[in-house]
């Protein structure tokens, strides 16, 4: 069963993890079985999730600030870089969606396709704000 | 066993270093190429996670590097990559390391590399129990002749 939040975001009934450890309603923007490896790292309490996914939004917001002023200058071989970064961070929290974007960011910018990165960089930006939102909705849960 | 982490994102570094003392282990941490070639040469460790992308010294130097320390020979290196890089892993196997993990870390992933590297942290004292085997026989047969 899928609801949907005052942000939009869809998130799945409340579940129960493989280990019984922890109930989690989790949106369906974040991979399920990354959020329960996160939560096992310390046996369902969630601080190790909360403070990985600080960690993960510290990187997105200096990294979105970086893309931003890379596109500004035209800067391919730094949006190139933070897209790197930023692909496997989200990765790390289950953001599969969003790694996907900053994977296809990262080889517009290699290639220098300049017409599909700015594109590519509203479309990091725009699913970033999502998973920000869900990460914060889901540390909230768990906490 | 005492685990020595080289990886620039500061995620990957949190969930490996919590998973790695999860299952007991020890873990340092360092945040490019180059602290983690300091602590190489000032620190000994049973098993090496090198991110192929890291800044500073790369992978393969670092690979190279930990070979040369007294106890390089032994030390289990394992290479963390990302799918679209594979021809980074084969450089830095062809460099000393034993194996490869992909990004993003998982427990099942790390816990057999950590699995090996124990098994390669326990064949350490065979050399040399063998030579000192070796050694006490070749001086019977001395005596003995």
């Amino acid at each position: 069963v899928v609801s949907m939040d005052r942000h939009g975001t869809r998130w799945e009934e409340p579940h129960s993890t493989g280990g019984g450890l922890v109930t989690i309603a989790m949106s369906e923007l974040l991979d399920r079985g990354q959020i329960e490896f996160l939560l096992i790292l310390d046996e369902g309490e969630g601080a190790a999730l909360a403070e990985i996914v600080d960690e993960f939004l510290a990187l997105g917001a200096k990294g979105r600030a970086d893309l931003l002023l890379a596109l500004g200058d035209g800067d391919l071989s730094t949006v190139c870089r933070v897209a790197c970064s930023l692909k496997m961070a989200s990765a790390n929290v289950g953001a599969g969606t969003l790694s996907v974007v900053c994977t296809e960011l990262q080889a517009a910018a290699r290639d220098a396709r300049a017409e599909d990165v700015a594109p590519l960089v509203r479309r990091f930006e725009s699913e970033y704000a999502q998973v920000r939102e869900a990460l914060r909705e889901l540390v909230a849960n768990t906490a | 066993v005492r685990i020595l982490l080289a990886d620039d994102d500061p995620v990957t570094r949190l969930v490996f270093e919590s998973l790695v003392t999860t299952f007991g282990h020890d873990c340092v941490v360092a945040e490019d190429g180059t602290r983690a070639a300091q602590l190489v040469s000032s620190t000994p460790f049973d098993a090496l996670f090198i991110d192929c992308m890291t800044a500073g010294v790369d992978a393969s130097q670092l690979c190279r590097r930990a070979r040369e320390e007294p106890a390089g020979t032994s030390v289990y290196v394992v290479l963390i990559t990302g799918p679209d890089h594979p021809e980074h892993v084969l450089e830095g196997m062809s460099a000393g390391a034993d194996d490869f993990l992909m990004k993003p870390v998982d427990t099942f992933a790390v816990q057999t590399r950590l699995v090996a590297a124990e098994r390669i942290i326990g064949l350490r004292g065979v050399p040399v129990k063998a030579h000192a085997e070796l050694d006490s026989a070749t001086s019977s047969c001395s005596i003995g002749s």
